[in-house]
């Protein structure tokens, strides 16, 4: 197996939630890392690891923000969405970044073949990763709201 | 139109008298995730199918066993129990239910475990209504 560097990971991430939102039909917008209106203060993380590559992937937003995410992925109107409880909204925050990470996993498939996906893991605030992980994070829109993607990269494999 | 009305848009598919009694079983650890694929049978033309659900995979050996399913969809990363030593156990009990997998996981090496085990397909997310129907249509009318 290869190890995957940074660059190609955030290239593969940056396509998959291209595709992602192409298939599930909402919009997704990359943006400029630098908003100082935007603090994200929950979200959901996911690993993808083997013996060579080690990666956390977070999805982010407000309360609100993750709150719209989970009623895009039930379809939700936005008076439906008020009724969402915070385990449906983690839930549902989980499994976008489970999606997105499969579909990742499958667009590095040919590099690494021994990936396995973890299970999402809902945070209030942000993890922090460990002294032997990069951080890079992709802002973007999904489906009109304002999120991040963090990208958690281990820099000494497994 | 939602995101996800607009993902399980089907262009007008019928519901056929055929369908009616079939029953599917839907295993997923995420509550979203079995609505979503409630709902998705349902944009599939199957909406006169009888659903249940399951959390996890031994929720779902009980389930299998009392609402006696046509069809099993189910997730492959589970807590406990995953997907794929669910449909391994269930065969190794001799139980026949029809199988396949939903799920995140899309690679070559995850379809040929699932086929080896015995799965009749695997969707991988995210899918459209359209995709499902396409693998009911061919399952449930054999």
């Amino acid at each position: 197996m290869t190890a995957i560097s940074r660059t190609q990971w955030l290239e593969a991430l940056a396509s998959s939630v291209t595709d992602v939102a192409a298939t599930m039909g909402f919009d997704a917008t990359l943006l400029p890392a630098n908003d100082p209106d935007y603090g994200p203060t929950a979200g959901s993380y996911l690993s993808l690891k083997s013996e060579t590559n080690a990666i956390e992937i977070g999805l982010l937003s407000s309360a609100d923000g993750c709150r719209s995410l989970a009623a895009m992925l039930l379809s939700m109107e936005p008076d439906e969405a008020a009724a969402l409880e915070n385990s449906d909204i983690a839930d549902g925050v989980g499994e976008l970044v489970n999606v997105l990470v499969g579909v990742l996993k499958t667009a590095v498939a040919q590099t690494d073949t021994q990936l396995q996906l973890g299970l999402p893991i809902f945070v209030a605030g942000s993890m922090i990763p460990g002294r032997h992980m990069s951080r890079d994070t992709i802002v973007c829109e999904l489906g009109g709201t304002q999120c991040s993607i963090e990208l958690h990269v281990a820099t000494h494999g497994r | 139109v939602g995101p996800f009305r607009a993902w399980c848009s089907l262009n007008g598919a019928a519901v056929s008298d055929d369908v009616a009694a079939v029953k599917i079983l839907v295993v997923d650890d995420s509550k979203v995730m079995r609505m979503i694929v409630k709902k998705s049978i349902r944009q599939a033309g199957f909406g006169t199918a009888e659903t249940d659900d399951a959390g996890n995979a031994s929720e779902a050996i009980e389930k299998i066993g009392s609402f006696r399913p046509d069809l099993v969809l189910c997730d492959w990363n589970m807590p406990g129990m995953t997907g794929l030593e669910l449909l391994t156990n269930l065969r190794a009990s001799g139980n026949a239910v029809k199988f396949g997998f939903i799920t995140s996981e899309g690679s070559s090496e995850t379809r040929q475990a699932a086929a080896d085990a015995g799965a009749l397909f695997l969707l991988a997310k995210p899918f459209t209504a359209e995709d499902l129907k396409t693998h009911l249509d061919v399952v449930l009318a054999a």
